[in-house]
């Protein structure tokens, strides 16, 4: 399309700004990818486990893949954020990830249903917590009925359609008998880590988001956890994807969030212990 | 169909081009006729959302929209609120995007112009104003028309930047591009596939009237 019309004049006007960077670009770029390509493939050859992870769990990642790759030497995680239901919609189509954390349980299921993921693996790992994200200043916001108060303008949700703490965030609403009051101040982000993001930066007031957020926020920030009654439990599940089932470190990787250590950083980061009385289909015994 | 959100999207196309036909004329005029050494600064700095991921935009546009930046804090005074999860803020995000397709065509026309004419009415007394308004635009107005198209279609298919400063508001903020993602993401295929089928439709429809209209008005201009 850019180089095959430069014969008529006026076109010409709008086709040469196009077809000249285009080319520039095209001769800078081509051999740059090439020279990307070729040292991606070489550096994934080794242990590598691609973790789909959701978005509550943007600030335990970094620490996992730390404690995870000091323990297996030559190992390598690599994460990807998202919400649960897009990581879901990825999986779905194929996206080649060996793990995915996700927020809720009904993601993992379909994904095992669907035949992508190794039933026996399913695993809940935490159960998250709903929680107010508020800034330090507004410190007579506190619980979800302060949020009727004319100084909060914006209130952040992750999108209740994409991210389960999206969901619990409506749901904890309604059942506090909110949601109609304080519907035309709600704005979404795509996924729970984005809402947070949208109250860090001061675009909005107040966030109900995941209590894990609060280790993304600086100290300017309160986190106060939601009545734990007022939605449905957020149990989180995590599942072997059908390409990390022949990963020994991929498997690995789902022991380690039961281990100890895992759990520890897990909590230390807002995520509460699972309870035991989940579907914990063929659990594999802890590796000492 | 969502129509509240096609509804949304057209209005915010047509007053983002309509802004940058006010914005970009200036811009372009001078990249056409300045002799500044710098101006390959200016022409750079224009044409940097061709090459941005929208994310970069939307990221300093959501900083410059919250109140811990000191531009975010003049910008809420003057619109007396904060400019995030607004049809404001989405309109001066989404006119920056689509910069350089107003202004890049609007230059390219205008440089194109003969400066003959142009120094011809120079000699005969006409002013700067006076030369713009009736030689330049008049014999530029097909490339001017290409640009305002084109940031009217590229701003209809604007993404990235309203799923960073948007916040997803039905009516204000939530575009068609995004309620197609959402739909994606809910696996209403049906739903996705009828809004694309039409933003498709209508992207191919604009630019085959663009380039039907530029070819047949460059040949009109041969036959005389």
């Amino acid at each position: 399309m850019y180089r095959a019309c430069n014969s008529s004049g006026e076109f010409r006007i709008f086709s040469s700004w196009c077809s000249l960077s285009y080319a520039k670009m095209d001769s800078v770029m081509r051999p740059l990818l090439c020279a990307f390509v070729l040292a991606y493939a070489t550096l994934a050859i080794g242990q590598e486990v691609r973790v789909a992870a959701a978005a509550d769990l943007a600030p335990s990642m970094p620490e996992l893949k730390q404690a995870f790759e000091s323990e297996h030497s030559g190992s390598r995680i690599t994460v990807s954020i998202g919400s649960s239901v897009s990581l879901e919609m990825q999986l779905e189509n194929g996206a080649p990830f060996d793990v995915f954390l996700s927020a809720d349980v009904e993601q993992p299921r379909k994904l095992i249903n669907s035949g992508k993921a190794e039933a026996g693996s399913y695993f809940v790992y935490a159960q998250g917590v709903l929680a107010l994200l508020v800034p330090r200043s507004h410190a007579e916001i506190w619980d979800l009925r302060a949020l009727t108060s004319g100084q909060v303008k914006k209130i952040a949700i992750a999108n209740p359609q994409n991210a389960p703490y999206g969901r619990a965030a409506v749901a904890a609403l309604k059942a506090a008998g909110l949601y109609d009051v304080l519907q035309s101040k709600i704005v979404e982000g795509e996924n729970v880590a984005q809402a947070a993001q949208f109250v860090i930066s001061g675009n909005a007031d107040a966030g109900i988001v995941s209590l894990s957020a609060k280790s993304l926020a600086k100290e300017r920030f309160a986190a106060y956890p939601v009545d734990a009654g007022l939605y449905p439990p957020l149990r989180q599940a995590a599942v072997l994807m059908k390409p990390g089932a022949d990963k020994p470190l991929a498997k690995e990787f789902i022991d380690f969030l039961k281990s100890e250590k895992g759990r520890t950083i897990l909590q230390k980061h807002g995520l509460r212990p699972a309870v035991a009385a989940g579907r914990v289909a063929g659990k594999r015994t802890k590796k000492g | 169909m969502n129509w509240q959100a096609l509804l949304l999207t057209l209005k915010l196309a047509a007053v983002v081009s309509v802004l940058l036909l006010f914005i970009g004329a200036p811009i372009a005029y001078w990249i056409a006729f300045s002799r500044a050494r710098w101006k390959f600064l200016v022409e750079s700095v224009v044409a940097l959302p061709l090459v941005l991921p929208p994310t970069v935009i939307g990221f300093y546009a959501l900083l410059a929209f919250g109140p811990n930046t000191g531009l975010g804090r003049f910008l809420t005074r003057i619109f007396g609120h904060g400019l995030a999860f607004t049809f404001e803020g989405l309109a001066i995000a989404s006119v920056l995007y689509s910069l350089p397709f107003a202004v890049q065509p609007f230059a390219a026309g205008f440089a194109s112009v003969d400066p003959a004419f142009v120094n011809a009415a120079a000699s005969l007394g006409a002013g700067r104003w006076r030369r713009f308004w009736r030689i330049v635009l008049p014999l530029s107005s097909s490339a001017v028309l290409t640009g305002f198209v084109l940031s009217f279609a590229h701003t209809v298919g604007e993404f990235g930047v309203v799923l960073m400063v948007g916040g997803n508001i039905p009516g204000v903020t939530r575009t068609v591009s995004v309620d197609i993602y959402d739909r994606v993401e809910a696996f209403d295929f049906a739903g996705a596939n009828r809004t694309s089928v039409l933003l498709l439709c209508f992207s191919f429809v604009i630019l085959a009237v663009m380039y039907g209209a530029t070819k047949r008005a460059w040949r009109m201009g041969r036959q005389h």
